[in-house]
């Protein structure tokens, strides 16, 4: 029998069978959900678990064809349900448990595929999962991987239609031809192409706003805020580091233009006022929101709202253009700067109460995305004349410690200030705020670590004279206090910092990380001006992104993000209207085809300067890991070829093929044959035979030592062998070793006479 | 495991009596009369899934919701879309159904054509739809894994028929869920085939057919001078015509008279096989099981006898049917489909013997074991107590078993 030759062509891989590319795209579907639903629900955890639990059941049920025995699929499938059980009951039914429990229930069912009907099942829960990963959040992330999941499943059932018919008939199994498969891949093709055209169709097609909540809150994905509207000192409350994004925020002046900027000063977005402090927590004053929340109105949508007593300030400074992209059903605040003077609503009704005069705007009804806009006036307001003013606004009466106090009075009093408020002339107020301001922000040490406070000590006292550290509450609560007990009406505010700017779209990105609390004190009846303790640079340290290359291409991927906000997460009846025309008898499309054509005339410019950064961006990037790719690429394919090897070593299917120790023998005993003879000068040309060429130069060679010589002649011999004889393993080790070992020893000797 | 585009089913061209189906002299072409499309299990869950989808969207405003929506709509129709474009260009020829034997699996082999020039096809099932001609029996479809452009695909259904009979198949449909399995579409053929189906061939013991009728046995009458056997029979005088070289020289020389050497010559008996008039004896009830059973013995011996080169002969006069002995594959065929035909709803109750020669076997399967005498030649088998004649009493199928067998 011939040796086969250890250097053949790549074998060609035999067709797989129906039965096993069903089974793989079942595989690549079912880890693709569980993906989607992990970077949805942003729990590492789950999808480390469920990638654990479907490679198990791929390598020990579903590659052997194996299935597990009843009696264990029957209970596990009883622990999966009392696991599902009790986790219901403790944080209630929710699309979160709901998707764990079928994301486990799909693991059991793969244990146990005895007939088709069971594949198919595996298929259905794989959707299950991802309608629950849409549930749960609306990212970009989740939006590309569901795309990618959605198309894996249509492979996996097609797939599953030719696998069914062939249960159905006499045939146990089939191979896939390669014309078959071609034609399978045009038809995954060609179906995802159709599916996502008409699928885009008609998501711009249908009216939007029509039976909004008729079925309770089903259907509503997850808010994202980070923001709390109480402060709870001694526990984390809504500190974050979440870089989730929760609003975009454009400023434009009174011309119209973008006036923002990676430089600009930060702006203080307002949500919650909170005016009472009790036992280290502060709550906003019943009579501020619950009237509120009684008193809402339905605004319809584009309505301009200003206050009935609005004379001071007739010009507006600012203009803060806010989309929140997900906000809860029911009561919730809306954020604005200080002092919004004109609250403007966005393209879509909204069941608002507002109060200017506290700047505290409340929505009611609908959640999901909000878009509305505020007009604010500059808070540096013109030199008031503190001669007219007869009394000091009154303070809030509060629970102040005396320690706290004393704090207060001393700070005041090392800056030549006068504590005691009778005494203490109003326009020094302001200068007196800044003096704590600076204290706080000097003396004390910014951290998100947040320790237990002791039991019957006040908060703010532990943190201003024993701690020494806190985050941004403990900051807020104690400027707010100090503020109040030298005679100055303070009030501590919830909301976010903002100050990410980004400059592909323009907008500011506000996240969870950016949550922080502050103070507002009326350093002059009706003015309010904001002063905020927390050290900058620690807060901008934790809070703000690092300037890095990282974050540029964070910043591009945010720009992409914003797109999608914008248009698909955003979509809404105006901008369906403004697609495809209110009353059009060709569903449209003419108004859409001349409504692009204008946007693409109007936005030319701005669209090539997107392009062009985007497109630079993108081919930059690939220039430079192609040229690390080909620079380097021997360090890649050694890396490959470890991870190959290691994949090898577990069987799974797509392992290469082992070579047997005989093959390895000869590679290397070749491999020093045409060493040997290239070292000898007498290189083998690749037309020639071994032998032939052996016979033709060797015997010739004079200067060959003897030892060396005899070597090769063994050793060719020991490959013709192996090549053509019948014999199992002809290239004895023990022989290899000791020709390979004259042959290196000749190589060294050789190279040793030659450094000499 | 067989490839998806080329088929050759080698068992049934070897099998005896089953000539290999050939395209071009025996398939038929299918002409569609009927399409039809219905809504799959799956396919009203995925409606009910979509419509919870639409409820979730229009409650929530959720955009990926509506999005989710308009995927599963499309989803719909382009599964409407590909799978009736895949069955528009097909075209089905049905080979020529062969003879099979009660309880043998039966290929029915199909050629399907694509004459699409770009659309594939996908996942099709062809099967028999049932009608009163049909057989009983279980039937597998043919599956056609894929067919591309232009391309022809055989495939193969099989049928294992249960009870012998004169069938005929009508109507062939084509069926296809691909891509999604949402809807099931539908081609219907009008495609008559008929074909009959023989007997059972039950495993017999081989003491039924006895072994004097073994052809190295010789028959002890005298044979005609031109003796084939080598063995010795006799010495006689010559007589004129007998050939020089029989004379036995040494004899003659001996006798002074020309001696010949006469030589055995094999006879080969025959056998009939003759089903009594009793076993059909109340045919006309529901249970044909008995009746059943004496025809598929019969038609087992006969197969067996044949095998063994005896020329075997029926005798079933209740439908007055009576072939003489004759051997090889025509005469046993024959008989077969005659025993296949018969209707036991219409049987003659009179009985005779048949008319055999004396030196010929006769076999006569009876109801039940009889006392009454039967001609000396006759040898008797109770078709009832089937221990006694099948080689494995487990074998014997279900089709031959009656009610009361069963429920006992």
């Amino acid at each position: 029998m011939k040796r086969t030759d250890p250097h053949p062509h790549p074998p060609r891989s035999s067709p797989p069978s129906v039965h096993r590319a069903y089974t793989r795209a079942m595989l690549f579907a079912s880890i693709s959900a569980v993906v989607v639903f992990s970077i949805a629900d942003q729990n590492p955890f789950f999808l480390i678990l469920s990638l654990l639990g479907i490679i198990n059941v791929w390598v020990f049920s579903i590659a052997p064809k194996r299935t597990a025995p009843r009696l264990m699929i029957n209970t596990i499938l009883l622990g999966v349900v009392a696991i599902a059980g009790i986790e219901m009951l403790r944080v209630g039914v929710g699309v979160n448990a709901f998707a764990v429990f079928v994301a486990l229930l799909m693991i059991v069912k793969m244990l146990d595929l005895r007939t088709p009907r069971d594949d198919g099942q595996v298929l259905v829960l794989c959707v299950a999962i991802l309608i629950a990963a849409v549930l749960t959040s609306n990212t970009l992330l989740t939006g590309f991987f569901t795309l990618i999941s959605i198309v894996l499943i249509l492979r996996a059932v097609m797939l599953y239609q030719i696998h069914a018919v062939l249960a159905k008939s006499a045939l146990t199994d089939s191979t896939i031809t390669e014309s078959a498969r071609i034609d399978i891949r045009s038809m995954i093709l060609a179906s995802s192409f159709l599916c996502a055209i008409i699928a885009t169709g008609i998501f711009v097609i249908l009216p939007r706003n029509i039976g909004v909540q008729a079925f309770g809150q089903w259907g509503q994905g997850s808010p994202v805020s980070g923001f709390a509207d109480t402060v709870e000192l001694g526990r984390p409350g809504f500190i974050s580091q979440s870089s989730t994004p929760v609003l975009d925020l454009t400023i434009t002046n009174r011309d119209g233009i973008n006036i923002g900027s990676e430089d600009s000063q930060a702006v203080y977005l307002r949500g919650a006022v909170l005016n009472q402090y009790s036992e280290g927590r502060w709550n906003p004053s019943p009579i501020m929101r619950s009237p509120l929340q009684s008193r809402t109105t339905l605004i319809p949508p584009n309505t301009s709202l200003e206050p009935h007593n609005q004379t001071d300030y007739t010009v507006w400074d600012r203009q803060y253009t806010i989309s929140i992209r997900s906000l809860d059903n029911g009561p919730a605040y809306l954020f604005s700067p200080w002092k919004t003077i004109e609250f403007r609503v966005g393209s879509e009704p909204m069941r608002l109460g507002l109060d200017f005069n506290r700047g505290i705007f409340i929505k009611d009804g609908v959640g999901g995305k909000l878009d509305y806009s505020v007009r604010t006036v500059k808070t540096v307001f013109d030199p008031i004349n503190f001669d007219q003013i007869k009394s000091r606004p009154p303070v809030t009466p509060t629970p102040i410690e005396p320690e706290i106090a004393q704090l207060a009075k001393d700070i005041l009093t090392d800056a030549g200030l006068e504590p005691s408020p009778e005494l203490r002339p109003l326009r020094d107020d302001a200068g007196a705020l800044r003096v704590i301001e600076q204290y706080l922000r000097s003396q004390y040490e910014y951290t998100l670590d947040a320790l237990p406070v002791p039991r019957g000590m006040d908060a703010t006292k532990w943190f201003l004279f024993e701690r020494k550290a806190g985050h941004c509450e403990y900051y807020a609560s104690a400027l707010a206090l100090m503020s109040r007990s030298v005679g100055v009406p303070a009030r501590v505010l919830t909301g976010y910092i903002v100050s990410d700017y980004n400059a592909v779209t323009g907008q500011y990105t506000v996240r969870e990380s950016n949550a922080h609390a502050w103070v507002e004190a009326q350093t002059a009846p009706g003015h309010w001006q904001i002063y905020d303790g927390t050290p900058p640079l620690d807060f901008h340290a934790l809070h703000e992104p690092d300037p890095s290359l990282w974050r540029s291409f964070a910043k591009l991927y945010e720009s992409v993000e914003f797109l999608w906000v914008r248009s698909v997460i955003g979509y809404d009846s105006t901008a369906r209207q403004n697609l495809i025309g209110a009353n059009s008898n060709d569903m449209g499309l003419s108004v859409l085809g001349e409504s692009l054509l204008n946007r693409f005339a109007a936005g030319r410019q701005r669209l090539l300067a997107r392009g062009a950064i985007v497109g630079t961006t993108v081919f930059a990037g690939s220039l430079f890991l192609g040229i690390v790719l080909l620079r380097y690429k021997q360090i890649f394919a050694s890396v490959w070829s470890v991870f190959a090897r290691w994949i090898a070593k577990f069987h799974l299917p797509f392992s290469s093929p082992r070579s047997s120790p005989g093959d390895a023998r000869y590679l290397r005993l070749e491999s020093l044959v045409h060493q040997s003879l290239h070292r000898l000068g007498i290189p083998k040309p690749a037309w020639a035979p071994l032998k032939s060429h052996l016979g033709e130069h060797l015997k010739d060679h004079n200067t060959v030592a003897e030892p060396t010589r005899n070597a090769i002649l063994r050793a060719s011999n020991l490959l013709y062998q192996y090549k053509f004889s019948s014999a199992p393993d002809p290239l004895d080790p023990d022989q290899c070793s000791e020709i390979e070992s004259t042959l290196r020893k000749s190589e060294k000797s050789a190279s040793g006479v030659k450094n000499s | 495991m067989s490839a998806l585009t080329t088929h050759h089913d080698p068992a049934t061209s070897k099998s005896p009596g089953h000539p290999s189906p050939t395209p071009s002299s025996h398939a038929e072409l299918g002409c569609p009369v009927k399409r039809s499309s219905k809504l799959t299990l799956g396919g009203i869950v995925y409606i009910g899934l979509t419509l919870f989808l639409a409820v979730g969207a229009i409650n929530s405003q959720n955009n990926l919701l509506f999005w989710l929506f308009g995927v599963a709509i499309a989803t719909l129709l382009v599964s409407g879309g590909f799978s009736g474009f895949a069955l528009m260009r097909v075209r089905l020829e049905a080979h020529a159904i062969p003879d099979p034997h009660a309880g043998e699996t039966l290929r029915i082999h199909y050629v399907l054509s694509n004459t699409s020039r770009f659309f594939p096809v996908f996942a099709i099932l062809i099967s028999e739809i049932q009608s009163d001609r049909h057989p009983q029996g279980e039937f597998m479809p043919a599956p056609i894994l894929h067919l591309g452009p232009k391309q022809h695909a055989k495939g193969f259904g099989t049928l294992v028929p249960t009870h012998r009979g004169r069938y005929a198949l009508d109507q062939i449909r084509l069926s296809t869920r691909f891509p999604f399995g949402l809807l099931q579409k539908s081609l219907i053929f009008e495609c008559h085939r008929s074909f009959l189906v023989m007997p059972y061939q039950l495993p017999i013991t081989s003491n039924l057919v006895r072994p004097q009728h073994n052809q190295a046995e010789e028959s002890q009458s005298r044979s005609a001078p031109s003796g084939a056997s080598n063995q010795y029979w006799g010495l006689r005088e010559y007589t004129p015509g007998d050939s020089k070289r029989s004379i036995a020289w040494k004899q003659s020389a001996r006798h002074t008279k020309l001696i010949v050497i006469e030589h055995a010559q094999p006879v080969s008996s025959k056998l009939w096989v003759w089903i009594s008039s009793n076993c059909f004896e109340g045919a006309n009830q529901a249970d044909h099981a008995s009746s059943e059973r004496a025809i598929a013995l019969c038609a087992s011996v006969i197969t067996f006898a044949s095998a063994k080169g005896i020329p075997v002969g029926l005798w079933v006069p209740a439908y007055d049917i009576r072939m003489s002995p004759g051997a090889g594959k025509a005469s046993m065929m024959r008989a077969l489909r005659a025993l296949a035909v018969l209707d036991l709803n219409d049987p003659r109750t009179f009985d005779r013997t048949p008319n055999a020669p004396r030196y010929d076997d006769v076999l006569k399967i009876v109801p039940h074991a009889q006392g009454t005498p039967s001609p000396s030649s006759a040898r008797q088998v109770d078709a009832q107590q089937w221990e006694d004649w099948l080689t494995d009493p487990q074998l014997l199928p279900p089709a031959l078993h009656s009610h009361r067998e069963i429920t006992r």
